[in-house]
């Protein structure tokens, strides 16, 4: 006979449980917890043990791998990230520079008056403009010696208003004194090319001239290409002030001065009764206005030289010029000393360049390191979640 | 009714974690039988295996006892364990031709006296051991670890992690599905009876 599990319920829970009946060992256990023991061995076997003979977990192995190769990651990243960082500037804002370096110290802007940023002046410049057209007054004439470029086109266009510097330290086998006068003649004064300043000392192995040269900044990577024919380039620098904002803002409070004079002139002859003292006031005031547009325009031009003229400092030595060496200590005593010295010095040096790349480490890759242990906790927890759902279990299991 | 002087079961766990054996003993003495019980249901009614299950689980146990903290009961916790192995013993694949083929045993067959198929009112329980055998992993865990004897729902529940209610609604659709199993499996016997 066979049952019909599917009509009775309490014949198919009865067989359920059946499925799921112990040895019916009557209390008494069937000692897998006696081998299970034996199998485990002493219970605090592992807890007495020394911690040195623990065997580590694998999974703190390779956590303690991970930082290792996490620093050193970072360690190796980090010059090469900052590095990339000051190339994208450096190309962001000069002429392609064939990989030269830019540590050269900010070239010093011209001392101007307070530049607000650009969206500042840029939005003065809208508004001078349309202030200037709801009055029904013609928007002045462009700055003379600025640029051909108003202030909004110039808060549109791509063109950037760049001061330019670039350092080329030479050593020349020909000799300083030819090279010096090699270099003064790149110089195009039909250009408005010219020696800012110049020098030439010693003679022979300790000659050293020194030129300053304002070159046109269209023709700059040609002057340099010049100026590297006339030796062995030791060192070469080169950097870019962005001044475009400060040109804007000068356009524009330059335009806005111009459109107060302008008023003034119309209110003068518009009002030919106007009485004396007010006449007076009103001149007073006139006067005060284009000694200020004389002074923006004496700034803007300013600007506009350093920006159409880049400044070049070029240096010439001989290429034969001996290095000074350091005096050799006299007797073992003293070589001896010199000896602990330099170990001293080095070993220190070797101290604070490692806790240096520490903290650079540290610091610097703090991004790094936050996404490290935002992932670290994420895959633990995932980990755990895992467990849990699969185990379940209050301990860790292997 | 409980005896207040009988030590609960996370006493004797902590005694055991103290260093008394005999704590352990009195665990096993408790709950071995039932875990044997519930691992060769788990296991396709292979004792052998169900036995080395429960002796690894009891290995974790004596590895962790020190760390147990208490969450749950220490009987969720050993019946977790001892799950969480038999999962790994069908897992390791070494094992499950022997559970596929004690699982897919023809009906017509007799049951040793090793067995875990039993009878049920003197017939054989064939078809619900391979029905349930045939069923999902966590649907046949669900069936076996609530009709389990001395577990309750609520204890079934803290073992499977869910909610007292959702185990009820679950364990009326696994029962379903296990009773549309055998339906099948009676349909396809009077077939094969009816063609010879």
């Amino acid at each position: 006979m066979t049952i019909d599990y599917t009509d009775s319920a309490a014949e198919l829970e009865q067989a359920l449980a059946s499925l799921t009946a112990g040895p019916g060992t009557d209390g008494a256990s069937n000692g897998l917890w006696l081998k299970a023991l034996e199998q485990a061995g002493p219970a605090d076997a592992t807890r007495s043990r020394p911690l040195w003979t623990r065997k580590l977990p694998t999974v703190w192995l390779a956590v303690a791998a991970g930082l290792v190769v996490m620093v050193l990651l970072v360690g190796v990243m980090l010059p090469s990230m900052s590095k990339a960082r000051a190339s994208s500037r450096s190309s962001a804002r000069n002429e392609p520079v064939n990989g030269w370096t830019t540590n050269t110290p900010a070239f010093d802007a011209p001392a101007l008056s307070t530049a607000p940023d650009s969206l500042a002046a840029s939005d003065q410049a809208r508004s001078v403009d349309g202030r200037v057209r709801r009055m029904g007054i013609d928007p002045p004439a462009p700055v003379p010696g600025a640029p051909a470029m108003s202030a909004p086109s110039a808060a549109r266009s791509t063109d950037r208003f760049v001061i330019r510097k670039s350092t080329l330290d030479l050593t020349t086998t020909e000799g300083v004194r030819g090279a010096f006068a090699k270099a003064g003649l790149v110089v195009s004064e039909a250009l408005g090319e010219y020696i800012e300043n110049s020098s030439l000392t010693g003679e022979g192995p300790t000659a050293y001239a020194t030129l300053t040269l304002r070159i046109t900044s269209t023709r700059l990577s040609e002057a340099l290409n010049q100026f590297r024919a006339l030796g062995t380039v030791v060192t070469e620098a080169a950097t870019g002030q962005d001044v475009t904002d400060t040109a804007v803002d000068l356009d524009a409070r330059i335009r806005n001065e111009q459109r107060i004079e302008k008023e003034l002139l119309a209110l003068i002859d518009k009002r030919p009764d106007t009485p004396l003292k007010d006449l007076m006031e009103i001149r007073a005031q006139l006067t005060g206005v284009r000694g200020q547009i004389e002074s923006l325009i004496g700034q803007r031009e300013r600007l506009g030289r350093m920006v159409s003229l880049a400044t070049v400092l070029v240096t010439i030595r001989p290429a034969d010029a001996a290095a000074p060496e350091a005096a050799q200590p006299a007797g073992i005593g003293e070589y001896f000393k010199a000896s602990v010295e330099s170990s001293w010095r080095t070993s220190v040096q070797a101290l604070v360049d490692t806790a240096a790349f520490f903290i650079r480490v540290i610091v610097g890759g703090i991004i790094w390191w936050a996404l490290a242990a935002v992932s670290f906790t994420v895959a633990l927890r995932a980990y755990r979640r895992s467990k849990s759902h699969k185990a379940a279990e209050p301990v860790p299991v292997g | 009714m409980p005896d207040p002087d009988r030590p609960t079961d996370e006493q004797l766990l902590a005694r055991f974690a103290d260093g008394d054996r005999a704590a352990l003993g009195e665990l096993a003495n408790r709950h071995e039988d039932n875990l044997v019980g519930l691992a060769t249901g788990l296991l396709g009614g292979q004792r052998d295996l169900a036995q080395d299950a429960v002796q690894e689980s009891w290995v974790r146990v004596i590895k962790y006892a020190g760390s147990f903290r208490g969450q749950s009961s220490f009987k969720t916790w050993m019946f977790r364990i001892v799950i969480n192995r038999c999962r790994d013993a069908r897992e390791r694949g070494a094992t499950s031709a022997q559970i596929s083929a004690a699982a897919k045993l023809p009906v017509e067959s007799t049951a040793v006296a090793e067995s875990p198929l039993r009878l049920v009112n003197g017939k054989s329980d064939d078809d619900v051991s391979a029905a349930v055998q045939g069923l999902q992993a966590h649907t046949r865990l669900l069936l076996l670890l609530c009709y389990h004897r001395g577990m309750t729902h609520p204890q079934a529940a803290e073992v499977m992690g869910i909610p007292v209610g959702t185990l009820k609604s679950r364990l009326n659709a696994a029962l379903n599905e296990l009773r549309s199993e055998l339906q099948r499996t009676r349909k396809e016997r009077d077939t094969r009876k009816a063609a010879l």
